[in-house]
């Protein structure tokens, strides 16, 4: 039987028109009992083909084709584990020794990596085919002959092409001369003919051209398809036994994917020690200072909970895993860097001992079974959470060096043609121009997928007929088809894969786009799939918050919060939970949990667990928000959908809002494997299409059938899988997320102008612009402080100011916050820590003294800081002055006037902030906000709207705060600047908008007709006056909208994210 | 006599330009075309037309009656005028006013978009707030450049006007007293204005490679004729040759009453040729033999052969409007093994015997044998995305015959031509 040796997948990037799973499918359809995937210089694409081929009952062969420095293309096909090995290290090499995308092998790199590769002489683009085109055939064959001994074969190729046969003919020449064996194959780029097509676009899109244009670019014909046998015995007719020597090669190739034998590295360990009794000792020894202050009665479970562990720890063999992190994680102590175990590790005791979790998981009814289970073959999922930035880079590069450039890399991210790339790039190789696909691109403007005949719909309302035109046709049809293949292997944001051995030996590495990063050539799911057991290194601006408010708050209030130290029970955090009073907090703070937590009204820690998890998509299309929601109002009665669930859902009333719970009824109802479970977990987490949702909730019916579930309890149970898939939340990351969120809560309320300083600066991050953050703080009572060149620093500080308390001569020192120089727009952070540390020779005392003690400042940054009010050398100089002197003191004075002192700039020290220019008008009111705003993006002074408050009032338009408290049903306007728009995917194109004024925030929904009525006025107006209908607290039904001209302050508004 | 300036700006750029030149000229000969507009001296005009204002109104009027939509002004300074017929730009049919000149916003002027910038945030927004600051202050900040503004907003702006009306043909019509039937009556008369339109071109040291020659006839329609060549030549009888032959191929269908012949202007051809240049067929002859032979075998079957960039059935197009120009030539190393292939044009329409798969016997009107070997099928198809199509091909050895290309479309069987 005739086996394909030589296919392409869309892991060739731009360079075939299918992806691995459909070659090996349809190679199995086809009755091949194996087929070869050779992609170009990656096995990006083998365990995909692998698992895909091992179902449908065929062999998997993978291998690769190697760039050669002449740019023709080698194919190696691994004939055992160590023929693997090389040809990951061959790739490796490569990869790693020139710049991303120009690497190529020398000869020497073939030589020194041929053991256990046999060797193809390629197709049209094959080394040979260019060695007979430059008449050094023989010589080349030889070589490869002489390398690839008794493992290098002859290819053939026919694709029904004229220009062929010359160069088959001379290959069988040569094949005859040096006595070496030849097969057929059809070096096929696509498993389908249809698929001739997306491989032109491929085509297109590699070269940047239009399929109109590219000419002899494209394909001849749509021959490089899977063949069956009989049609390729029809083809090699004079040959039948290239065709039929093709199983005999497959045969020779004894390895697979399986084999391939991770071992996470061991711990270095003295002798007489095993991994096992390390850590074993080294919990013990941390779990004594862990749980030093809590009670007895949990502090009596800790040693046998550990033992359990323990046990479970060393039958996995995966104490070296757990040391290793720890040892991550002690890293992270010893420099400082604060760091937190999430996801199922926090089920686990050992992982809070060893101080990799910060939950406690006893006293919160963790289980460890969920985080692992002797009963079923899980892996361990372990993510550290870092602050973003020079932290977590440090904490990456720790892993490079410790364990080995060759031996850790960070796992691959599968960038894939979604719905706004699939739209560009196909509209651009159909030639629509810039106007076309602007409303293209509009078309997909939220991520959506196209189904059915949305797509011409769509097409239909932005201006064009897809039914008349065959172009449109052509690509809508081919955007749905090009959606889900690969574009390029990016970088996962954290995830790190770490081997005993070299990893270059199990998977191929290269380098990432950043600096000193290498990604292995699989994404997480890839890894997950051979069961590589990866760390998660994941970045997350709060933690960097978190770690400079706990630094400030020790300088200014000589208070020592960790972590681990923040008391779960304050009533206050409460009491803001509670009102939504939620700004500026961790996972808290959007507008849905705003809404939602007056509602839900948190009490206590778990309460906050549920908060986390609940507003998500999954909850949500689910119902089971509503559902939790009227249960925990009393409005509803708890039930649990079954008995047999109550200990599983008891603490969420009734309500499945966890993955882990849901893996429990699978369990429990319907009586599901490990080996199911672990599908079932897959299915719940994964983006990829191929696993099914729709075979797993049959089986779980079947299941639940057997055990005599009732028919509608299956059915709720079946979509509540489905509304998880994507979007379930484990109750391990939840918990791990509302210590961060408790956290945020507790340092703001309690520390908040510490809080806010670290916010700004670790800005950006979380749902509000910084300006939001400012006027919010400023409501809760904490004070801003100017920007001033001779005081800020580079960043946001705290600062002491002695106020009066209003009684009498009562004085009491008060926390506000200085703005940082790294809020000016435009400033290098070098040029602002320059004129930070030339402070310290003193003050300033003119924008002439500023320039010749920082030099490398330049003419904006100069000007930016005259109009952020940084140079008014106190009081002496208004904004508009200081510019008008910058732009004297900026121009370069000439070899003659070098010496001399600027005798032209007159000194800042007379004047005040009168104007010393007289036709310079010092900025007031408005002006001074819109200057705040545009050169910093925030304003510490009053809010814009106070600036038409009168007018507003005048014309009965109500406040933000006025809104709160109406009858339902009234009719009220409001105004202010918008600092949200959003159209959640789950709202059904209900649009939410969030007005700011003085006062607060006032809330409107837009139903999708009004929206569309007022589309132009909604997103193209920063400031807007809406009458709405009052529905319910803080939320108005908006009937119209008005835009305020007089503003041109800007406003930075959260749109549609 | 005093200084004055009008100016036009027109609401849309780029359209109504031929009739602003028009307008214009109408007051004054000294103009200049601006990218949006015109500029000229009105200078003078004061004793015929009146006070400036009365000069823009009737300029206006002169605007409006040619359909133009534009403003005007009319100011003591070229650059004043200019500036304020700028400000209402995208309006239509508007006088600016001078005592408007203050008001003036700084973005007209033309000033760095960065100083813009700048002035912008310092409050500065019109002529009149820039005007407050000294100049020696502006100098010092902005350079000595920027006294060209500082002249303007004085209005002592010091621009000239650059005549810069550029024709781009020239055309010459000659009315008949009686209708003519036969075009070849008509050379002589051709002939002469020929001459006349080549003399105005030489007379401006320049050249034609395009001539449009209009009739209108005797049943009240126009016939066009476009001649064009890929070399410029003022040679009147070679024009002559190739006008009489190219209205010979396609006449007109009814008499002529009036001949119109626009030339359009070109650089002229450089004549100069090296001492040992090799000396070739002018390019004159050589154009009036393909003519002829177009004339002979039709339009469409003349051209140079040109490769065709596409995946299409066939290799090559002719090129009809590309002119041998012996450029072809270059060398260029034969690979080895080439083939030559004759196109049977058109395809031979064949009968061919087919038996167990395999091609046993073609019959074709010429010549019929045996097929004693064959290669093939070849396949190819392309342009899935407009008009697909797809080609089956076998090169076939016929018994004592040649080796042909046997092609098969839509169960049709065609030898497409002949190896050599």
């Amino acid at each position: 039987m005739f086996c394909e040796l030589h296919t392409r997948s869309a892991f060739s990037f731009l360079s075939s028109g299918s992806q691995p799973q459909k070659l090996a499918q349809r190679a199995a359809e086809l009755g091949m009992p194996g087929a070869a995937l050779i992609d170009r210089d990656t096995v990006a694409g083998a365990v995909r083909f692998h698992f895909e081929a091992r179902k449908h009952g065929i062999k998997p062969i993978v291998g690769s084709e190697i760039t050669m420095d002449d740019g023709s293309l080698l194919p190696l096909v691994p004939m055992n584990l160590s023929g693997y090995q090389n040809l990951s290290k061959l790739i490796t090499t490569i990869k790693l020794r020139n710049k991303k995308g120009e690497h190529f092998a020398t000869r020497k790199d073939i030589e020194d990596h041929s053991s256990g590769l046999m060797c193809f002489t390629g197709g049209a683009d094959g080394f040979i085919h260019n060695s007979i085109k430059s008449g050094r055939s023989q010589v080349d064959l030889a070589w490869l002959n002489y390398v690839f001994e008794k493992r290098l074969y002859v290819e053939l190729q026919r694709h029904h092409l004229r220009n062929e046969e010359a160069i088959n003919q001379s290959l069988l020449g040569l094949a005859h001369k040096l006595r070496l064996p030849y097969f057929a194959a059809n070096g096929a780029y696509y498993a389908d003919i249809a698929d001739r097509e997306l491989y032109d676009v491929f085509t297109c899109i590699k070269n940047h051209t239009t399929i109109y244009d590219a000419g002899k670019l494209l394909s001849e014909n749509s021959e490089r398809y899977l063949k069956p046998h009989k049609q390729m015995l029809g083809l090699f007719e004079d040959l039948p036994e290239a065709v039929e020597i093709t199983n005999e090669i497959a045969s020779r190739v004894t390895f697979s994917m399986d084999e391939l034998s991770y071992n996470f590295p061991d711990y270095a360990v003295p002798p007489g020690e095993t991994p096992d009794s390390i850590l074993r000792a080294k919990t013990i020894e941390r779990s004594t200072e862990r749980y030093r202050h809590e009670s007895w009665p949990l502090r009596s479970q800790v040693l046998g909970r550990l033992e359990k562990e323990f046990r479970v720890i060393e039958m996995k063999k995966l104490a070296g895993y757990f040391l290793t992190v720890a040892d991550i994680s002690d890293f992270c102590k010893e420099n400082k860097i604060l760091s937190q175990g999430r996801g199922s590790a926090a089920n686990s005791v050992v992982c809070y001992a060893l101080g990799i979790t910060a939950v406690e998981p006893i006293k919160n009814k963790l289980l460890f079974e969920r985080f692992l289970s002797e009963k079923y073959e899980q892996y361990p999922d372990i993510d550290i959470d870092l602050p973003s930035g020079d932290d977590r880079e440090s904490v990456i590069q720790h892993v490079y060096n410790k364990y080995g450039r060759r031996s850790s890399g960070m796992t691959a991210n599968v960038i894939s043609y979604r719905g706004k790339s699939a739209v560009r790039e196909v509209g651009k190789t159909f030639g629509f121009d810039a106007d076309a696909l602007g409303k293209l691109s509009r078309l997909n403007s939220h991520y959506e997928t196209f189904k059915g005949d949305e797509l011409n719909r769509r097409l239909k309302e932005e201006g064009f007929d897809p039914t008349d035109n065959i172009r449109l046709r052509k690509f809508a049809d081919l955007y749905q088809r090009i959606l889900d293949f690969p574009r390029h292997l990016g970088q996962h944001s954290g995830g790190m894969v770490v081997s005993l051995n070299r990893l270059d030996g199990i998977v191929p590495l290269e380098p990432a786009s950043m600096e000193d990063r290498t990604i292995v050539q699989w994404d997480k799911d890839d890894c997950d799939a051979l069961k590589i057991v990866k760390i998660d290194l994941l970045g997350l601006g709060m933690m960097a918050v978190l770690r400079d408010s706990i630094t400030l708050i020790k300088e200014h209030h000589d208070v020592d919060l960790g972590l681990y130290k923040v008391p779960h029970d304050d009533p206050k955090v409460y009491e803001a939970l509670q009102t939504g009073d939620t700004v500026g907090m961790f996972q808290v703070e959007s507008r849905a949990q705003i809404a939602f937590l007056p509602k839900s009204k948190p009490a206590n820690f778990y309460d906050i667990v549920v908060q986390v998890a609940i507003i998500r998509p999954g909850p949500i299309v689910g119902k089971m928000l509503h559902s939790y929601l009227k249960r925990r109002q009393g409005l509803e009665p708890v039930d649990y959908i079954d008995e047999r669930l109550k200990p599983t859902l008891e603490r969420t009333l009734g309500v499945p809002l966890f993955q882990e719970q849901l893996l429990k009824i699978a369990m429990d109802l319907a009586g599901f494997t490990g080996t199911e479970i672990e599908e079932l977990r897959k299915a719940m987490g994964f983006k990829r299409p191929d696993i099914k949702l729709d075979y797993i909730g049959e089986k779980l019916r079947a299941g639940m059938t057997e055990r005599n579930v009732p028919k509608e309890v299956q059915e709720n149970i079946v979509a509540c899988v489905k509304a998880f898939s994507n979007y379930g939340f484990p109750e391990s990351h939840a918990f791990s997320f509302a210590l961060l969120a408790y956290a945020s809560a507790y340092f703001m309320i309690h520390y908040r102008a510490c809080f806010m300083a670290a916010m700004f600066n670790n800005y950006p991050l979380g749902f509000y612009n910084a300006a939001t953050l400012v006027k919010d703080a400023q409501r809760h009572g904490l004070h801003f402080i100017a920007l001033d060149i001779n005081r800020s620093q580079y960043e946001f500080t705290v600062e002491e100011v002695e106020v009066s308390t209003g009684s009498g001569s009562d004085w009491v020192f008060e926390k506000r916050v200085r703005v940082g120089l790294n809020f000016v727009r435009g400033l290098r952070k070098e040029v602002g820590e320059a004129i930070v540390a030339a402070r310290v020779n003193g003050s300033y005392t003119s924008i002439a003294d500023l320039i010749d003690r920082v030099p490398e400042i330049n003419k904006r940054e100069i000007r930016a800081l005259s109009l952020a009010g940084a140079l008014n050398f106190d009081n002496t100089l208004h904004r508009r002055e200081a510019l008008w002197q910058s732009e004297l003191a900026i121009q370069p004075t000439g070899s003659l006037f070098e010496n001399v002192s600027s005798g032209s700039v007159p000194p800042a020290t007379a004047g005040g902030t009168d104007s010393i220019t007289p036709f310079l008008v010092p900025m007031k009111g408005l002006e001074l906000i819109e200057a705040d705003l545009r050169k910093t993006g925030i304003s510490i002074g009053k809010h814009p709207m106070t600036f038409v408050r009168e007018e507003m009032n005048r014309r009965g338009i109500l406040s933000a705060k006025q809104t709160l408290d109406l009858k339902k049903g009234q009719v009220v306007s409001s105004a202010g600047a918008v600092i949200i728009r959003q159209r959640p995917m789950t709202a059904n194109n209900v649009v939410f908008i969030t007005l700011e004024d003085e006062t607060g925030h006032s809330n409107f929904v837009v139903m999708p007709d009004v929206f569309e009525k007022y589309r132009s006025v909604i997103t193209q107006n920063d400031y807007l006056i809406i009458r709405g209908i009052f529905e319910e607290r803080g939320m108005l039904k908006s009937i119209h909208f008005e835009p305020i001209y007089s503003f041109t302050a800007e406003v930075v508004s959260h749109n549609f994210r | 006599m005093s200084k004055l300036y009008a100016c036009i700006i027109l609401t849309e750029a780029t359209k109504d330009k031929e009739a602003l030149a028009y307008v214009a000229q109408q007051f004054s000969y000294r103009l200049e075309i601006l990218d949006d507009g015109v500029l000229f001296d009105v200078g003078g005009l004061e004793r015929l037309v009146g006070k400036p204002d009365e000069i823009a109104r009737q300029i206006l009027e002169q605007l409006q009656k040619c359909g133009v939509s534009g403003n005007v002004a009319v100011a003591e300074n070229a650059d004043t005028a200019l500036l304020l017929a700028r400000q209402n730009k995208g309006l239509s049919h508007t006088i600016a006013s001078p005592a408007e000149f203050d008001q003036l916003p700084l973005r007209n002027l033309e000033i760095e978009t960065d100083s813009i910038r700048v002035f912008d945030e310092l409050g500065i927004k019109t002529v009149r707030e820039l005007q407050q600051i000294p100049t020696d202050d502006l100098i010092n900040r902005y350079g000595p450049e920027f006294r060209k503004v500082i002249d303007i907003i004085e209005q002592n702006g010091r621009r000239f006007l650059t005549p810069n009306i550029k024709e781009s043909s020239i055309a010459w019509k000659y009315n008949l007293d009686h209708a003519v039937e036969d075009f070849e009556q008509l050379i002589f008369i051709v002939n002469h204005g020929l001459d006349n339109l080549f003399a105005e071109i030489a007379h401006q040291a320049l050249s034609t490679e395009h001539l449009d020659i209009s009739f209108r006839l005797a049943n009240k329609t126009r016939r066009d004729y476009e001649i064009k060549t890929s070399f410029p030549t003022l040679e009147r009888s070679f024009w002559l040759k190739l006008i009489n032959l190219r209205v010979n191929l396609d006449p007109p269908e009814a008499a002529i009453v009036s001949v119109d012949v626009t030339a359009h202007f070109t650089k002229p051809r450089p004549n100069q040729r090296g001492l040992y240049a090799v000396s070739r067929p002018e390019p004159e002859s050589l154009l009036l033999t393909v003519n002829k032979i177009k004339k002979l075998v039709g339009e469409d079957n003349i051209g140079v052969p040109v490769l065709v960039n596409q995946r299409l059935s066939e290799a090559f197009a002719l090129d009809a409007d590309k002119l041998p120009v012996g450029k072809e030539r270059i060398e260029q190393k034969t690979p080895s093994g080439i083939v030559a292939f004759n196109y049977f044009r058109p395809a031979l329409r064949t009968e061919v015997l087919v038996r167990d798969g395999r091609l046993v016997f073609i019959k074709t009107r010429y010549f019929s044998g045996h097929v004693t070997e064959y290669s093939g099928v070849w396949k190819a198809n392309s342009r899935w995305w407009d008009k697909s199509w797809q080609a089956q091909e076998w090169d076939i050895e016929v018994e004592n015959n040649g080796v042909y290309r046997l092609c098969k479309v839509n169960k049709e069987w065609f030898l497409a031509g002949e190896y050599d």
